[in-house]
């Protein structure tokens, strides 16, 4: 055997010990088996000190065998897998693990912080932070805050990209089990019986719960066996081990973290270290259990002091006995089996029962077993320094306090239901002052409970009442039988008496919260200081924080506050239990939002061309577009000003297949379009566009965009890229809720569409080349004329349409023929020297003919006046926002206009966001408008902008101040009109 | 000519193509066929229906969330008043619908290429599709030409399950690349084969 491993007995428990399994402990290999946690490893191997507290830098050691373990939080892994603050007694020991202790320097071992923190440990009372660091000055907490968090705290992450996979995933169920202890199991098993599906959640690796405290040789793992048996073998009861329902939410919803740590995945083969799962139940089963509570003592914080059932876990499923000398101290009979198990085992064991009498049976087993009974009798204080090594004991009848040595003391508290979960869709648990509990409140329908959880009744007859009671809501109401015979385990009263707690130690902390550093003076400075609400409480000394989220502590911290206050814990209130139950990794919560899945993109039907052809792309919302191309210059500044030229010259294509397409058809089409754009509709003829804007209720502008009429009653309505999802939707409001009776239906036809701009003086020239079989005479297809055509069987659109300002027409065909059309355009424009241009010169081109654009001037802030359309309303229909545009401030001389800005400095820029103030104005504050567009105007040869100002198109021809607060510029420019080339619209008319 | 090309076009010959020998999926994309959309306008529906009835042979279908199969078809009833009509490519079933449905009472358009209908099939494929969709595929739950409006990695889209162990899911063409690369990264842990046409 492994000299390490003298704790571990040579038999019993539920470890394998034909296999053994290396781990890295802080450099050392240490030994321990399959079956084991981490935290019992270490045990086994000796090594009780397993971090430092949080405040004071004591040394800590293990207090539990669960989720609920204060103090055994270790940093596991390396590198980009380091994680730290794991619980050690909920890791599954694998081979090869890799972990170290935390909060000590310059070791946990020898920690020079612990000396600093027992000489300041006076000053480091509740709100100690807040009273001594908040001065001198404003502002100061800022200095400390780094020296701060490296004296105190827990582990260190890291900040290495994490080389694990995590994914999410979906489940449904009929009944969902919170827990596979015996009343989770007896409720899988009935409710499986039932034939309805079934999950069953288990946070450990083996289910079994508190059955797997007992001697592996004891009746309680026969009928652990028999319920696994039963229960693993139904087809339609789906197990998840190693998962953790992290929190329950609306519609019976659990989000469940599966970890998969022990199966040591690979990444690089598509294994997911963690599965976060949102599992929609129709019923639920709570079968959590209970927590055991520490007792409140002096110095309970030592290493070796234990929860009893943590004690009798590690005895009976880790092989481990883990003192020889052992105190065993109580206010409930649960604490006694542990007593009982340990003297079996060879410890000499003494009993100190908080209580004047005791179950008359254990007391008789007990004393049968050579245990030390003491009835009335409180431990006062442990002795010990980096481990327990006595106790002081106070029986009542005896004036004076009795001292024993001990290198193990096992204490309950009594027991706390585990009502997290239950309270997480608002069921406030209540406080039963019978057993000192807070225990769920009334089950609505659907959900119900069994076992520790309830605080009453056998888990097992519970168990199968409430899985019988689940299947039921499910509609599956089949006989799911009797509970069987080898379930006549005998249940034992655990629940304490309400007035446990009374902390008497003086000379030494007693410890409410481990974690945190919480102790019984730390809430009573916090009671004589007003801070007496739990929330309060909570907030000002940290208590019930942290990764534990006082698990331990918190009914023992509502008790103690409600006796000082003098009143009931139910009327001191408590705190509000929420998601999630345990701590969740960023990894989990990011699933498959990372690298290129971090968000969806979205990529035109010529995508492939694009990046086979020299285009560098750009974001535009979701959508990936061509920013440049390669032919036109190495980078975007010099490529847009060659690609911008190209179309003011020549021509050029470029892919606008992102603009929403929007197909509306019907008798009322004419109507509906009436009525959501300011300008008319109905009369425009069949074959012709119109450009048209549309208002937000408020009489902001929603979008602008053209729209063409194919037939009498079909419609091609497009909009711009960063609006389309908008507009469809509110097209679909409007039809669905204000005029249901009007004949129209939208359908979005964005995808169907592939769309590409030819512009360019030589435009028309190019276009013949291409598709010669269209008439594209001015008389055929006039300005804003639009025709559809086949081409080689296939549906063409062309519509004439200019957002450069230059002759230009866009041409639409299926999106799965777009590439096609559009090689054949290019190729048969090339003697023409047509190429692609991208979204920089667009963009650019744009401007230069003052066309205003999706989210630059359309903020939804504007009006139609502020951006020079408000000829587009109409006077002789109503429309949406017709009234509303019309208030005060919408028509208040002073709004923020659109303008064109010249810029007066040849060697200075412009730029986007600039501050707009009059030439006298002090520079400060938010000016009188802003830029909202920049670019290098190649008919101008200067940079030029357009821009929102106070008054407007009042101020022509003024000089003006372009302030850049960021990189301190102050630019001249002078206010034009924002339309810079061709007013009469000569060169698109040609 | 102008050809047809796939959104998938890119990844044609290019992706893992079976990883194990016993693939837990296979992945591909279903072309070549009619992808019809009818909408029916307010107290028409009996006249439309009556319209398609003739061309279709069938009624229209009452059911949101199972499609009716007739013929070469597949009818699904995506909204109350709007249809999807799945053909086998037919070219005159769009023009041959457009003259039965009364210009008054409803109104037909193509979406043909405007979505990808991405395939998942295999003794896997619940598996996968659960890491994805929030929809329960149980298979008493999710029948055979079952369908629903859902989304896979926030790209929305219909997903029809056509036979026993294979699911289509219609992505918007534009975020089909997308919705593929992510169906492929998904299927990783089940092993998986491309067979796209």
């Amino acid at each position: 055997m492994n000299p390490r491993e003298a704790r571990r007995r040579p038999g019993g428990g539920r470890i394998d010990r034909g296999q053994q399994l290396a781990f890295l402990f802080e450099g050392r290999e240490l030994t321990g088996y399959a079956g084991d946690t981490l935290a019992s490893a270490l045990l086994a191997n000796g090594v009780g000190l397993v971090g430092r507290s949080f405040k004071y830098h004591r040394p800590r050691g293990f207090v539990a065998a669960g989720v609920e373990e204060p103090n055994g939080l270790l940093t596991l892994g390396a590198q980009g897998r380091r994680t730290p603050n794991v619980p050690a007694t909920t890791t599954e020991l694998h081979q090869g693990l890799i972990c170290e202790r935390q909060n000590g320097w310059p070791s946990v071992e020898l920690d020079l912080m612990s000396f600093i923190g027992g000489l300041l440990a006076p000053l480091f009372e509740a709100g100690f932070y807040y009273k001594t660091f908040m001065g001198p000055r404003r502002g100061s907490w800022m200095f400390y805050e780094p020296f701060i968090r490296r004296a105190a705290g827990l582990g260190v992450a890291t900040h290495l990209p994490d080389p694990d996979r995590y994914e999410t995933a979906h489940a449904f169920t009929d009944v969902l089990i919170v827990g596979a202890g015996p009343a989770g199991l007896a409720a899988a098993r009935a409710a499986g019986r039932s034939g309805c599906r079934v999950t069953l959640v288990e946070q450990d690796f083996l289910l079994g719960g508190s059955l797997l405290s007992a001697p592996a040789d004891a009746p309680e793992e026969v009928l652990r066996r028999s319920l696994e048996v039963e229960v693993t073998s139904m087809p339609n009861v789906k197990i998840f081990r190693r998962t953790t329902v992290i929190g329950i939410y609306d519609g019976s919803t659990a989000v469940l973290v599966e970890k998969r740590d022990h199966a040591r995945p690979d990444p690089t083969k598509g294994e997911a270290r963690e599965i976060v799962i949102t599992l929609r139940a129709r019923a639920i089963v709570h079968a959590e259990g209970a927590i055991e509570r520490p007792l409140l003592f002096g110095n309970n914080d030592l290493p070796g002091i234990m929860l009893a059932s943590a004690v009798r876990a590690y005895l009976n499923r880790y092989a481990l006995l883990l003192g020889g000398r052992v105190l065993i101290a109580t206010n409930n009979d649960s604490a006694w089996t542990t007593a009982i198990d340990l003297a079996g085992s060879g410890a000499r064991v003494t009993i100190a029962d908080e209580r004047p009498l005791a179950n008359a049976s254990l007391q008789a087993v007990a004393q049968r077993a050579g245990i030390d009974v003491r009835l009335a009798t409180q431990l006062v204080r442990a002795r010990g320094g980096r481990t327990v090594q006595g106790a002081e004991l106070q029986t009542a009848s005896k004036p004076k306090a009795q001292s024993i040595d001990c290198d193990l003391i096992g204490m309950s508290g009594g027991w706390s239901p585990t009502v997290h979960l239950t309270s997480h869709t608002g069921l406030r648990p209540v406080y039963d002052s019978t057993i000192g509990a807070l225990v769920p409140g009334p089950w609505p329908d659907g959900v119900t409970g069994a076992g520790a959880v309830t605080a009453r009744g056998n888990p097992l007859v519970d168990g199968h009442a409430a899985g019988t009671a689940a299947a039921g809501w499910s509609g599956f109401s089949a006989h799911t039988g009797e509970p069987a015979r080898a379930e006549a385990v005998s249940w034992m009263e655990c629940w304490a008496e309400p007035a446990q707690n009374r902390a008497r130690a003086r000379r030494s902390k007693v410890f409410v919260d481990f974690q945190n550093d919480v102790t019984t003076r730390d809430l009573a400075l916090a009671h004589a200081e007003g801070y007496e609400s739990l929330e309060h409480l909570k907030r000002y000394t940290t208590l019930g924080m942290g990764t534990d989220q006082g698990k331990t502590s918190n009914i023992a911290a509502a008790q103690l506050m409600a006796g000082l206050r003098g009143i009931d814990l139910q009327t001191a209130g408590i705190t509000t239990y929420r998601p999630p139950y345990t701590p969740v990794s960023v990894g989990a919560l990011a699933g498959r939002h990372t690298g290129a899945h971090f968000r969806p993109t979205r990529r035109t039907p010529m995508h492939d061309w694009h990046l086979a052809n020299g285009a560098t792309m750009i974001e535009a919302g979701p959508w990936l577009r061509p920013w440049f191309y390669s032919w036109a210059g190495r980078d975007a500044a010099t490529a847009y000003v060659a690609e911008m030229q190209l179309v003011r010259t020549g021509v050029g294509i470029s892919d606008v297949s992102s603009l929403g397409k929007i197909e509306v058809q019907g008798p009322d089409a004419a109507e509906f379009l009436d009525r959501v754009y300011t300008n008319n509709f109905a009369k425009l003829p069949v074959g012709k566009a119109r450009y048209g804007v549309m208002l937000n209720d408020d009489a902001t502008v929603l979008d602008d965009g053209t729209t063409a009429r194919l037939s009498d009653s079909t419609w091609f309505m497009t909009t711009t890229t960063a609006q389309a999802g908008e507009v469809m939707s509110r097209l679909e409001f409007l039809l669905q809720t204000a005029w249901p009776n009007l004949r129209v239906h939208v359908v979005s036809v964005t995808d169907r569409w592939a769309g590409m701009s030819v512009a360019g003086p030589k435009s028309r020239e190019a276009l013949l080349l291409a598709l010669p079989e269209i008439d594209l005479s001015n008389q055929a297809l006039p300005h804003m004329g639009v025709r559809q055509h086949e081409v080689d069987g296939i549906p063409v659109r062309v519509a004439r349409l200019s957002f450069s300002g230059e002759l230009a027409y866009e041409v639409y065909v299926p999106a799965d023929r777009g590439t096609a059309m559009w090689e054949r355009l290019l190729e048969r424009g090339s003697p023409l020297g047509m190429k692609p241009y991208g979204l920089e010169a667009l963009a650019s081109l744009r401007i230069e003919k003052g066309h205003v654009a999706g989210s630059l001037e359309l903020d939804h802030r504007t009006t139609l006046d502020d951006l020079g359309l408000g000829k587009l309303a109409s006077q002789t229909k109503a429309f949406v926002g017709c009234e509303l545009r019309q208030r005060h401030d919408l028509q208040a001389p002073d709004r923020w206009s659109l303008v064109g800005l010249e810029c007066l400095e040849p060697d200075a820029k412009l730029r986007g966001g600039a501050i707009l103030f009059a030439k006298e104005d002090p520079i400060e504050g938010h000016g009188r408008g802003y830029i909202t567009s920049v670019t290098w105007s190649t008919v101008l040869q200067k940079t030029i902008a357009l821009a929102l100002y106070s008054g407007g198109l009042r101020h022509e021809g003024q000089e003006i101040v372009c302030a850049y607060p960021l990189r301190n510029e102050q630019t001249r420019a002078r206010i034009v009109s924002p339309v810079f080339i061709d007013p009469t619209g000569e060169r698109m008319r040609a | 000519m102008l050809e047809s090309r796939s959104a998938l076009e890119w990844y044609r010959g290019r992706g893992v193509d079976g990883t194990e020998s016993h693939p837990g999926v296979r992945l591909g994309e279903e072309i070549s066929t009619n992808l019809l959309h009818i909408g029916v306008y307010p107290g028409a529906a009996a006249r439309a229906a009556a319209g398609a009835s003739a061309v279709l042979d069938t009624s229209l279908p009452d059911s949101p969330v199972r499609a009716a199969a007739t013929g070469n078809y597949l009818i699904l009833r995506i909204s109350p008043d709007q249809y999807w009509l799945l053909g086998d490519g037919e070219p005159t079933l769009e023009a041959r619908l457009r003259a039965a449905i009364p210009a008054d009472a409803g109104c037909v358009t193509s979406l043909e290429g405007a979505r990808t209908r991405l395939v998942a099939q295999g003794p896997r494929v619940r598996d996968l599709l659960g890491r994805l969709v929030p929809i329960d595929l149980d298979p008493t739950v999710f029948p055979v030409s079952g369908f629903a409006q859902t989304a896979i990695h926030h790209v929305a889209g219909l997903l029809l399950r056509a036979n026993e162990d294979r699911y289509e899911f219609f992505a918007p063409r534009t975020f089909a690349a997308f919705t593929w690369e992510v169906l492929l990264d998904a299927a990783r842990p089940f092993g998986f084969e491309i067979v796209l046409p």
